[in-house]
């Protein structure tokens, strides 16, 4: 397929938001839309070409090109099994010299009428690689998903604990994640800074903010994920009109179905994740919280009894939590 | 393959490269002529691309960077009118990123891309900086074996004081950086208005060296390839310069296409683009784009030069390789 013989492809929307952010569920709910077409964590804009992006993946200790391969697999090959995943590992060598932004071209190119949309929570570590992914698409659309630090902290507590019941160990961008101040040392330090995953939150949401200042008003938009849980009906109108794309019943209704994306379970053998792997076990939209989160209270999983710090707290009023 | 009369085999069947490349130096009536071509219907002129000064895209974006122009404005201003409809600001931000995607691409599969969006059409290219290197017409040639190439040389006279008229408008607007392509034309080789005294700016030495690098490229050409014409004549008597480079196209010359080739304003190019990307072509073409064949005076080359204070005049070697032009 020659991309350039089509009509352009409609601009992509990128969802800016923190690993264990509720951001799998989220992108899988906008790709449900008959308009939209969302694809697994790519990763792409970590690098310039896809050359550049192959050498990156040997290096991180997540299975960073799963998703991209389970989206080629799906796309060009037509579904995802060791075979197609095999030839589409293949069928990116192939293009190695492209640019990351290239390829995410044609793949927006075998979704079109439909526009693409992308989740790739490594893209807000590095200001660069959000500012690429702008560059190469300067009328994306950007949503900040942002959801109370509480509800993240519990979430990567959470995952480390399933990481060591499952996997006896804990895997080092987790870590990061979690003590964020040791987020700049090698993925082989053996290190064990205190457990304090507010820092992460604050820094990475810090970064798409500043990142997000440069972007006009009518192509940014910030969704609170518990509006999302509490309310879907009203908050994917809403998204879908910023959008302008239908926002009738049925197309919301079928935006609950997150669990209907061909990217809503684990992957063959060679391309397992993509996504959260708590999304990929239960894809289904999630209950929405009981009670609204408290920005005051000590953390539960201290022993102590310290809290989020001043700078969290009023971040955390930006975007509207108490 | 024989499309639009210009007979080209290729290389994959459905796809074309029909290229017409317009040489010559900047203020030699490039704009006009190439908006002239391009209204032909079987011809599709281009703004200024500069794109075979650079292997890549991306050597072409680094070379943006750091010209003394806009020169990413032409090219930005094409992708964003023939991929995306139309030269509104969205638009052009859109062509810039289609462009830094593709930045992997050679600059001769770029325009063959473009080729490849208006064929049956010939795409006209007129970039004058191709003519400043042999090597960057030569990498022209190696990405389109079968191009044909225009030769269009202006009288060096009208040439030097054209040059001298744009450099007295442009420092209207304030001094003239170094290393600006302007005071590079007229003060060629040197581009550094402070580097000597003032009979460093004569404008026959880039007429000369620019013609020589064409004439030294053309020399290898098979004929029937190459054909120089006087834009003069082009501009001054256009039903009759057309049909000669229109027969030497294949192409059609009846009233109805060299009239409609005498209205450059109708180009797409032919005015100022949005905000983003606004030039692509000479500021005076996108000021007054209409054809006024009253513009190509005739000239000796006998006589001192009007930019001289010291009553200078045409060397020995621009008067001969003037002549051997057709000029006296």
């Amino acid at each position: 397929m020659n991309v350039d013989t089509l009509p352009p492809v409609p601009d992509p929307i990128f969802v800016l938001s923190p690993p264990l952010s509720f951001s799998s569920f989220f992108a899988a709910m906008l790709g449900q839309h008959p308009q939209l077409y969302a694809i697994p964590e790519t990763h792409l804009f970590v690098a310039e070409t896809l050359q550049e992006w192959w050498e990156s993946g040997v290096k991180t200790s997540f299975n960073m090109a799963h998703g991209l391969v389970r989206a080629v697999a799906e796309l060009v090959y037509g579904g995802q099994n060791e075979i197609t995943v095999q030839l589409a590992r293949a069928w990116l060598r192939r293009r190695l010299p492209f640019t990351t932004g290239y390829l995410l071209e044609l793949l927006a190119g075998r979704v079109h009428p439909r526009a693409l949309a992308e989740k790739s929570p490594s893209m807000i570590f590095n200001p660069g690689s959000m500012q690429r992914a702008a560059r190469m698409f300067p009328l994306a659309r950007f949503i900040h998903l942002v959801e109370h630090p509480r509800r993240h902290c519990e979430a990567v507590v959470a995952a480390i604990n399933d990481a060591v019941a499952h996997e006896k160990r804990v895997p080092s961008w987790l870590r990061q994640l979690a003590s964020f101040s040791a987020a700049q040392a090698d993925e082989s330090s053996q290190e064990h800074p205190e457990l304090d995953p507010q820092q992460a939150w604050h820094a990475l949401h810090k970064n798409i903010g500043d990142f997000l200042d440069a972007v006009p008003e009518t192509q940014k938009r910030r969704v609170r994920t518990e509006d999302v849980l509490r309310n879907p009906d009203a908050a994917l109108s809403a998204i879908a009109e910023w959008l302008a794309i239908r926002s009738d019943a049925e197309a919301i209704d079928a935006m609950k179905h997150p669990e209907r994306s061909p990217f809503a379970r684990f992957g063959p053998d060679g391309a397992r994740y993509g996504n959260d792997a708590a999304f990929l076990r239960n894809p289904a939209l999630p209950a929405a919280p009981a009670e609204p989160d408290d920005l005051d209270a000590p953390f539960a999983w201290r022993e102590d009894r310290e809290g989020f710090s001043t700078n969290v707290k009023a971040l955390a009023r930006q975007m509207g939590y108490e | 393959m024989t499309t639009a009369g210009v007979s080209t085999p290729c290389d994959t069947p459905g796809t074309m490269s029909q290229i017409l490349a317009i040489l010559g130096p900047p203020r030699s009536f490039t704009t006009v002529v190439s908006a002239m071509l391009g209204q032909h219907p079987q011809m599709y002129g281009l703004p200024e691309v500069h794109l075979f000064g650079a292997d890549t895209i991306a050597e072409w974006w680094r070379q943006c960077a750091e010209a003394t122009f806009n020169m990413d404005h032409g090219l930005v201003r094409v992708v964003a009118q023939l991929f995306f409809g139309d030269q509104t600001e969205d638009n052009v931000r859109r062509a810039a990123g289609w462009l830094q995607r593709r930045a992997h691409f050679t600059t001769g599969l770029l325009i063959e891309t473009l080729a490849g969006r208006v064929q049956p059409r010939i795409l006209v290219d007129k970039s004058p900086s191709i003519v400043y290197r042999v090597e960057t017409l030569r990498r022209a040639h190696a990405m389109f074996p079968q191009a044909r190439f225009l030769h269009l040389v202006r009288h060096p006279r009208g040439h030097g004081e054209s040059v001298m008229k744009y450099l007295r408008e442009r420092r209207k607007l304030g001094p003239v950086p170094p290393g600006h392509w302007l005071l590079h034309l007229a003060a060629y080789p040197n581009s550094d208005e402070n580097a000597g005294t003032s009979s460093d700016i004569d404008p026959q030495r880039a007429w000369l060296a620019l013609h020589r690098n064409i004439c030294e490229f053309l020399d290898f050409l098979p004929a029937h390839q190459t054909l120089r014409v006087r834009g003069e004549e082009l501009v001054g008597e256009p039903d009759h310069g057309l049909r000669e480079v229109l027969d030497w196209l294949g192409l059609r010359t009846d009233d109805e296409a060299v009239e409609e080739m005498k209205r450059p304003e109708r180009s797409p190019y032919a005015c100022y683009g949005p905000p983003s990307a606004r030039f692509g072509n000479d500021r005076a073409f996108l000021q007054d784009p209409v054809l006024r064949p009253a513009r190509a005076e005739r000239h000796s080359l006998d006589g001192p030069l009007s930019w001289r204070g010291d009553g200078g005049e045409f060397s020995a070697e621009v008067r001969e390789l003037a002549q051997r032009f057709g000029y006296e």
